[in-house]
């Protein structure tokens, strides 16, 4: 028996209910950095930790025979490939959000019909690209284009994008960011699912009945979307005004000293008072706190002039979009890490070349490469000449596919440690990255930003 | 390691490209000697060229092979063509002015991509089919069906049909069920794609209405006087009917003249939301190959002149299935 089981969000309530399940799933608490797991009730029972977005693909190819995550995955999966193998078996009542499209009640839109009059190309943002795509598909938007991000979608409207999809608790977190609700896409909880072949050939029945008897109260709040009210009108942006992107997450301490180094002063990046919208102390820049990984693509479709990323989203966006607008402007030093393609220590393998040859002597059926830098990771395939090679986007706890879901990761790792104590082995340096601060080709032409853009960029490189 | 084909996809061995070539042949042959000038469109195309017009339906969109481009960085996405006809009124739009003034006669060859998910069907569809721009008469669609039908018998095929339906009546009917604009298109939806039963779903305190659902699901003619019958009962009452069953009227009174036999079979109105009035399918015995219809709205939807057009798709791979290996 095989369980996937969420990290993040769902992770402690989920952890209460297989308490209350008597399933005995130790070292899921959360304080364990162990993504493998036993269970001290089940015996034969394996489980593995993953991303909540990895669950519902990881049960439907078979991985795994059932899984635990909210259904907004399960559905943005389905959105786009609609499985007969993947099956919805029950609801638990934790871990309600809504999943909402939103535009900024600064945008002067009142509802979605006639949006895309508006616009001659309606810029949608989201996290759920699949959800995204069948909403815009759904809405007869004559002319789409759908971001894919890591997440803050709440920041990019009005200036950034029209619509943004995003999943909030309640209805109500909307108006705290100036945004108002266009459609209410759907209610998720978390829920339990299975892959069809596993329920048919799997004896999972006494730990579905654990799961099972686990009682939920039954709370079926409809949400309705108010009716348009009057709106702010469209407050038009200053021309010729630079707008920087500074990265959220792990890169923000390190991004804020230098930034602080540089004397470029920024009111509410980090800190108890952090805000995506943070106040720049430079005449004509306004700035954005937004996912790292999400800065490259943002700067090439001209929604920012500069950002501060690392090398490794940049390079995975070139590898993409090899023709791409964004250059790097500096190398800004700090959150060094390196990009390397590892294996399991156990494999007999210490290059790419020794996985092809495994391939051939049919030792390995195929070489499932699992990777968040996916378009990287396809490059390092094509360029190793990797045949029979399955990659497998991932969006973070990668070390916990190999060996059983994965033969190849590509990962960063800061120290090492992390792929030893997962017990992997490095075959391959890719890139050296740190963090950089990346811009537009067009708006460094551009004669009303040229003088701000170079003025920060020398600022930043003083600090370099 | 075995390299296999992907799936939904298929090789055409010699003993299938002497069909295909034949069948080719035969079609475009047929259509020269008809007027028509042979135009090619590419495989790839703009996703918004088939979302701006509104007219496929979104669970066809749904099944495009979309992707972003190499340089797609702004989202817009490409779709290996799923439809032959909006890309040749793309084509007709783009280069009005090089190609003949008046009426337009193009024929084509071409490759649609569709997912299906078992994999099982095909995947990759070739088609040869004719668009007549420029001409709204239904003498224009009289000439499809006859073209259609000649083609055919060039392939050797007897047993030769053509069912008509009306989108026009179809929408009227739809229209009138008091349903809100979402469920209208989800009906017509599930109508054009062949599922004529949701109509007879939809529940209606209207008599006349429910009546002519009936009428409209359940009788099949074969002659003008078929709907004569069908005016005289439902005309009147529900005049939106009319200027559909009067267009029918006109083209079932001009295929008799012809001497070219059909059924008037309004539930076969199956395909594509652009269609906006006669729609066609064409049988070598119960053998479905191919169909089209007329589509006044769908040049000027993708931002082309306001230009009526109509035109019909042999499917070829459904042709070479029934072609006999005779021929070299």
């Amino acid at each position: 028996m095989r369980l996937a089981l969420p990290k993040g969000r769902l992770m402690q309530e989920t952890a209460a209910l297989l308490e209350e399940a008597s399933v005995g799933m130790d070292g899921y608490d959360g304080r364990s950095r162990s993504y493998t797991l036993k269970s001290s009730t089940f015996p034969e029972l394996s489980a593995r930790v993953f991303q909540e977005r990895d669950i519902p693909i990881q049960v439907a190819i078979g991985n795994y025979d059932l899984g635990i995550c909210g259904q907004d995955w399960v559905e943005e999966l389905m959105a786009k490939y609609p499985s007969e193998d993947l099956i919805l078996l029950r609801h638990f009542g934790y871990g309600r959000c809504d999943l909402f499209a939103v535009a900024s009640i600064d945008a002067g839109v009142s509802s979605i019909d006639g949006i895309d009059k508006r616009f001659d190309r309606v810029r949608i943002v989201s996290e759920y690209q699949n959800l995204a795509e069948t909403f815009a598909l759904k809405q007869r938007l004559r002319r789409f284009s759908v971001f894919p991000i890591y997440g803050g979608g709440e920041v990019y409207p009005p200036e950034s994008a029209d619509i943004a999809l995003i999943a909030e608790p309640s209805i109500d977190n909307l108006s705290r960011y100036d945004l108002m609700p266009l459609a209410h896409i759907m209610s998720s909880r978390a829920c339990l699912i299975a892959n069809r072949k596993g329920l048919a050939m799997a004896d999972l029945s006494q730990l579905l009945s654990c799961l099972q008897e686990v009682e939920v109260a039954s709370e079926e709040e409809t949400v309705s979307i108010p009716a348009a009210r009057s709106r702010r009108k469209k407050v038009p942006a200053k021309d010729g005004m630079v707008r920087l992107a500074i990265p959220d997450g792990h890169l923000s301490q390190a991004a804020a000293a230098f930034l602080e180094r540089a004397k470029v002063n920024i009111r509410g990046y980090v800190g108890k008072e952090a805000t995506r919208r943070p106040v720049i102390d430079l005449p004509g820049v306004t700035v954005k706190v937004i996912r790292p990984q999400d800065m490259p693509l943002q700067v090439a479709n001209d929604n920012f002039d500069l950002a501060i990323t690392g090398e490794d989203w940049l390079r995975d966006h070139l590898c993409r979009f090899p023709a791409s607008p964004v250059e790097k402007l500096l190398t800004l030093g700090f959150g060094a890490v390196k990009l390397v393609a590892v294996v399991s220590e156990g494999m007999a393998a210490s290059s790419a070349s020794d996985l092809k040859d495994m391939v051939r002597r049919g030792l390995l059926p195929r070489i499932r490469v699992a990777s968040e830098y996916v378009n990287i990771a396809d490059k390092y395939a094509f360029d190793n000449h990797l045949e029979r090679c399955k990659i497998i986007p991932t969006w973070g706890a990668s070390e916990a596919f190999i060996p059983d879901d994965a033969d190849l990761l590509i990962e960063n790792t800061e120290t090492g440690e992390t792929l030893k104590r997962h017990r992997l082995k490095v075959i391959d340096t890719i890139l050296d990255s740190s963090a950089c601060l990346i811009g537009h080709r067009g708006a460094l032409a551009h004669r009303s930003k040229k003088d701000t853009m170079e003025h920060i960029v020398s600022m930043m490189k003083r600090a370099c | 390691m075995k390299a296999d084909r992907c799936k939904g996809m298929r090789d055409l061995l010699p003993q299938d490209m002497r069909k295909f070539r034949r069948v080719e042949q035969a079609f475009l042959d047929c259509t020269a000697r008809w007027g028509y000038d042979e135009v090619r469109t590419p495989t790839l195309e703009y996703l918004h060229l088939f979302t701006a017009t509104g007219t496929l339906t979104s669970g066809m969109l749904r099944r495009v092979y979309s992707f972003l481009d190499w340089d797609g960085w702004s989202g817009e996405r490409v779709v290996l063509r799923p439809d032959g006809t909006i890309p040749i009124a793309r084509l007709y739009s783009e280069n009005q002015k090089k190609l003949a003034s008046g009426i337009s006669r193009l024929s084509y060859v071409g490759n649609t991509f569709t997912f299906e998910e078992s994999g099982k069907e095909r995947r990759e569809r070739w088609q040869c089919g004719v668009e007549l721009i420029g001409a709204s008469q239904p003498s224009a669609d009289v000439e499809l069906v006859l073209l259609a039908a000649d083609v055919l018998k060039g392939l050797g095929f007897t047993a030769i049909e053509a069912k008509l339906s009306h989108a026009g009546l179809i929408k009227a009917v739809i229209g009138e069920l008091g349903l809100g604009a979402d469920e209208q298109t989800h009906i017509l939806d599930q109508v054009l794609e062949g599922n004529i039963k949701a109509l007879g779903e939809v529940k209606t305190k209207d008599a006349n209405l429910k009546r002519a659902i009936s009428l409209l699901l359940d009788v099949r003619g074969d002659s003008p006087g078929f709907l004569e019958n069908f005016r005289a009962l439902l005309g009147k009452s529900l005049p939106k009917f009319e200027p559909s069953l009067r267009d029918l009227t006109a083209i079932t009174q001009l295929l008799d003249k012809a001497d070219c036999p059909y059924h008037i079979d309004i539930a076969s109105g199956r395909g594509f939301e652009y269609y906006t009035g006669v729609m066609f399918q064409f049988y070598v015995g119960k053998k479905w190959i191919g169909g089209g219809g007329r589509y006044d709205d769908l040049i000027s939807l993708i931002g082309g002149p306001d230009v009526p057009a109509s035109g019909f798709a042999l499917y070829v791979d459904r042709l070479m299935d029934l072609l006999k290996e005779d021929s070299k």
